[in-house]
């Protein structure tokens, strides 16, 4: 079969005050009619750059300074306006990022979708609306059609920009990291839905995405970027299994297996991190990071791309390096544990005022339940994960056992010490630097004006020894950037000098300032690429062996709790609805909701199960179980009048349901759905 | 909305109503003050008593000002010291006058200012867009008298071309007008301007507008149902507001060319310590920078439907 997009030796510049850099160098890619293709790396390798030179689209300062892309042997830079248009909306379509942004916020979904086609009579347009936006799942098309985007959920949102994109059939879509921002599950079901889609419809799809084990399930070949240069290329189950460039075989290292934890199996994040393109190594530019590099030839001699029947790959050692044998790990992962209970909340609530809307509202507002009457313990030196989806109430709970907001009733035992009404400026300094926190985006806590070095020491001031002379206080800065493995020029920096994952570590750094007994991280690593989360994961993790620390890790990232937790609580709608040791947990029975989370991991390897979708979040119940509405195994009328007893099947672990444990753990057959 | 509407409108009569209160108390509180305003500094004690007695000045302040508003509402403003005539009757022609002055302004700087602002904005860094932005600069660092004197000195003294004063004495003359329009033009055009490039040049770099580029729309669809649609909320708020800032322009401007307008009738109110003109001119000037205010949040959330909605 014939070529349906070819780039040839695709070399993009972008004009920045530095001069021009090189985001994309001699890049080469054929993509066959029907084909998928995936495009891995770490974000600023140029994926973007590229999808976006596919559309022709680069900016006001970016320039193709090199090579050509064929569209069925037409050269796209020749284009006439006309017909750029008409390769843009008929021929090749784009799926983005954020949905939230790719969508204008003063019209209608529906009018978004409908003014692609002018011609014709507004009834048909408005059918063709419904169809395409019943085409990509969205359960109330004409509700949907007119909302406006600020009215829909976010995989709502990138529902409705898929089918903007599917409305004129085209042959190529590009789908650049579209769910890197949802939920796993919302995540999961958008996947499927590309693959229903792309089935049906038999066009090409380019997925790019800087996870493997996403990318596993919607394409057939693969295309791995670093710095610009494609690196490797082949089949993807061959890539995945036994990958041929050591950047590949580190991007695999860094994502947690199913049967891997961590008292087992240490993660192996890459070392360093992408080189910035003005300041790229002369030769190979995975040197500077590559545990197999050979001082001699991979610093002086640049290697080419290598094609063969298995794929291409740029590495000058492939032939002689075997990296099916993972590098030793540096120590023995030995956490120290003891039965300490060192947080112990009971019946937590937390209730929030709603803003008012309408008259009557001004006496009787509605209040929000964010916790609902939530247990939870927490032992010296254990990892206890809070999962969910997000709005289940994870974050609430961390901020009122942080004392960042406070309970509305209910108790929080912190040390012996009952916290729940008192807010962090309230309680003792000794409380106060015991237990920390760390969020999801790093910027809430740094200040962008003050350097590194000034933050850490005014944490130090406040949190650890407030007597320390302005020398000793220049070392402890020093031996806590050097505890999360920054370079100590680190700290004359601002944060913004600083990348995501750097800021990160500057601001665990913060928090390890007064010796903490206890961090509480709410997805400290969500916002990152996965190389540089297994970073921040290990980073966590080594603080926790050397110190004890207990650690609340907030994630709905269910790979990586698997991998790293002790106990897990499952948590729907602000209530606990399983919780117990990760072993039991992650096998069945399952509570129906854990279930639905867990098909929803992706993995690199191990079969891929089929994934339970579920319906968005719907209404909000009644008395009975609060997953009723959603649930795949609701048993009948008792499930929504009744709420669900709490069941006991073994030690530890527990789970309110209707069904029993024995119904639950034989497998019932998973709803059909279309294209399976 | 009808709710954000209404409560809206309920702020501004709250605001009107306080303001109404304090030019109460500040102008009319002591008595023997206003007589000596309305009949003269020269006049005996006695005649000031008999006066205030007939005016009903001696009756209690509150009473006072409950009748004060009540007149006031009905348009009843009292009698101009200055002019010997009601207050209304000075008012109103004056006020058409600075409108007629305003809205033309206002007519050409809507336009202009949007035209070249997009123009600056849909491409940062274009020639156009550098000589608008240096113009606009240059125009509104410019103050309106240093305008007037320069217009005046070209037009009026240098070219002959315009009549150098705007008094209207020989009845109605658009000649009049140009130049007061001009430096008001001057004086507001570049600001709008360059708040329309600035919110067009965001708005052009958005995720939406690449959305519908590269959904094959053409450049003028997307610029006049994507990019402007968002981008005008800034220039719409804006522009509302300055209604404001023109009618202090006004003030100068009217002075400069004699022209007999509100922001004229305001200076020689107060310089002649003309109470009831004071009083009325205040009060209007109050409602138009609160109406507009009123006004350009309702249009905004108007505009904005994340606003719109609850
Ligand atoms: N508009 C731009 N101006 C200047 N540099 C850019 C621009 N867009 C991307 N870059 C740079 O080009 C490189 C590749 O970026 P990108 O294609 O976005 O990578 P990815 O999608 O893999 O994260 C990065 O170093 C990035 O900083
Ligand atoms: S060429 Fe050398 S440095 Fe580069 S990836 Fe191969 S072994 Fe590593
Ligand atoms: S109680 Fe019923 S609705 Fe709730 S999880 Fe169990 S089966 Fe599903
Ligand atoms: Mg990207």
């Amino acid at each position: 079969m014939s070529a349906l997009l070819s780039i040839r030796d695709l070399t993009v510049h972008y004009r920045t005050r530095r001069g021009p850099i090189p985001a994309v160098d001699r890049f080469s890619l054929e993509i066959r009619e029907g084909d998928s293709v995936g495009l891995v790396g770490e974000s600023g390798c140029g994926k973007s750059t590229v999808a976006l030179a596919i559309m022709r689209y680069l900016g006001t300062n970016g320039r193709v300074a090199g090579g050509q892309i064929l569209f069925r042997g037409r050269d796209i830079a020749t284009l006439s306006p006309r017909a750029l248009r008409d390769y843009r909306g008929g021929e090749v379509a784009m799926v983005y990022q954020e949905p939230t942004s790719a969508l204008n916020p003063s019209m209608t979904a529906g009018q978004q979708l409908a003014e692609t086609f002018r011609d014709s009579d507004p009834r048909s347009v408005r059918a063709t609306v419904r169809e395409a936006l019943a085409e990509v799942q969205i359960g109330d098309p004409e509700r949907v059609a007119a909302a406006y985007p600020h009215q829909l959920s976010g995989g709502q949102q990138q529902r409705v920009v898929i089918a903007m994109a599917l409305l004129s059939r085209p042959k190529l879509l590009v789908l650049d990291e579209p769910t890197t921002s949802l939920d796993a599950t919302i995540e999961a079901g958008i996947i499927d839905l590309v693959g229903v889609l792309q089935r049906r419809h038999g066009m090409a799809v380019l997925y790019v995405s800087h996870n493997l084990g996403l990318i596993r399930q919607t394409c057939r070949r693969l295309v791995v970027m670093y710095a610009g240069q494609a690196i490797e290329t082949g089949d993807t189950e061959r890539l995945l299994v036994r990958p041929r460039h050591p950047y590949t075989a580190g991007l695999l290292a860094c994502l947690p297996r199913p049967n891997s934890h961590k008292q087992r199996n240490p993660l192996h994040p890459i070392v360093g991190q992408l080189p910035p393109p003005h300041a790229l190594p002369p030769a190979c530019r995975f040197a500077p990071r590559c545990a197999f590099a050979s001082p001699g030839r991979c610093d002086t001699l640049a290697p080419s791309l290598v094609e063969s029947d298995a794929g291409s790959v740029r590495c000058i050692r492939a032939t002689e390096i075997d990296l099916s044998i993972p590098p030793p790990s540096p120590e023995e992962p030995n956490y120290p544990t003891t039965n300490d209970v060192v947080i112990a909340a009971r019946g937590v609530r937390k209730t929030f005022a709603l803003p008012i809307r309408g008259f009557a509202e001004l006496f009787r507002r509605r209040r929000l339940t964010a916790n609902d009457g939530v247990d939870i313990v927490a032992r010296h030196g254990e990892t206890v994960a809070v999962v969910g989806e997000s709005g289940s109430g994870k974050t609430t709970l961390a901020r009122l056992i942080a004392g960042l907001d406070t309970a509305s009733t209910g108790e929080i035992v912190v040390l012996g010490e009952d916290v729940a009404r008192t807010p962090v400026a309230d309680r003792r300094a000794a409380l106060r630097s015991t237990l920390q926190m760390v969020f999801q985006d790093p910027n809430d806590t740094l200040n962008p004006s003050h350097s590194v070095a000034r933050q850490i020491s005014r944490a130090i001031r406040k949190l650890g020894s407030p007597t320390l002379t302005a020398s000793a206080r220049r070392a402890e800065v020093a031996r806590l950037l050097s505890l999360v493995r920054l370079p100590p020029d680190v700290a004359s920096r601002l944060p913004d000098q600083l990348s995501g994952g750097q800021r990160q570590r500057v601001s665990i750094a913060r928090a390890l300032a007064g010796s903490p007994q206890v961090l509480l991280a709410d997805e400290p690593a969500s916002a990152l690429d996965v190389s540089v989360q297994a970073a921040v994961i290990d980073l966590l993790l080594d603080v926790q062996r050397r110190a004890g620390t207990t650690l609340v890790y907030i994630s709905h990232d269910l790979a990586m709790v698997r991998y790293l937790a002790d106990r897990v609580y499952v948590m729907y709608r602000g209530r606990v609805v399983e919780s117990g040791p990760v072993g039991a947990l992650f096998a069945p029975p399952y509570h129906p909701y854990t279930e639905a989370l867990l098909s929803a991991i992706p993995s690199v390897d191990g079969p891929s199960d089929q994934r339970i979708v579920l319906s968005p979040a719907g209404q909000a119940p009644g008395r009975g179980c609060p997953f009723a509405p959603r649930c795949p195994r609701r048993t009948g009328e008792i499930c929504d009048t009744t709420p669900p007893p709490v069941q006991c099947p073994e030690g530890d672990h527990m789970f309110s349901c209707h069904l029993t444990p024995d119904d639950l753990g034989r497998r019932q057959a998973m709803p059909s759905r279309e294209g399976r | 909305m009808v709710l954000a509407v209404l409560k809206r409108l309920g702020l501004l009569a709250a605001t009107m109503l306080v303001v109404s209160l304090v030019v109460f108390l500040l102008l009319e509180a002591t008595p023997s003050s206003v007589a000596i305003k309305v009949i003269g500094p020269y006049t005996t004690a006695e005649q000031q008593q008999l006066w205030l007695e007939q005016n009903g000045y001696l009756r209690p302040v509150g009473e006072r000002y409950v009748e004060w508003l009540g007149r006031f509402l009905t348009g009843d403003f009292g009698e101009s010291i200055r002019f010997k005539a009601p207050v209304a009757e000075v008012l109103w022609p004056r006020l058409w006058n600075t409108a007629i002055l305003g809205l033309t302004a206002l007519a050409v700087i809507a336009p202009c200012s949007i035209l070249l602002g997009v123009i600056a904005g849909i491409r940062e860094g274009s020639p156009a867009d550098r000589s608008i932005s240096v113009a606009s600069i240059v125009t509104t660092s410019l103050p309106e008298f240093a305008s007037a004197v320069f217009l005046a000195g070209v037009f009026v003294f240098w070219l002959a071309w315009l009549p150098g004063t705007s008094s209207m004495a020989e009845g109605w003359d658009w000649r009049q007008l140009v130049l007061p329009v001009a430096v008001l033009v001057l004086y507001d055009l570049g600001y709008v301007a360059r708040m329309t490039r600035a919110s067009m040049v965001e708005v052009m770099a958005t995720a939406y507008v690449r959305t519908a580029v590269l959904k094959g729309l053409s450049r003028a669809r997307v610029i006049t149902h994507h990019a402007l649609r968002n981008a005008l909320i800034t220039p719409f708020t804006v522009l509302t507001l300055h209604i404001n800032w023109l009618l202090s322009g006004v003030i100068v401007v009217e002075a400069f060319f004699a022209y007999k307008g509100f922001g004229a009738l305001l200076l020689e109110a107060s310089l002649n310590q003309d109470i009831y003109l004071i009083e009325a001119c205040t009060m209007v000037a109050v409602l138009v920078a609160v109406a507009t205010q009123a006004l350009a949040d309702i249009g905004y959330r108007l505009l904005n439907p994340r606003l719109r909605g609850t």
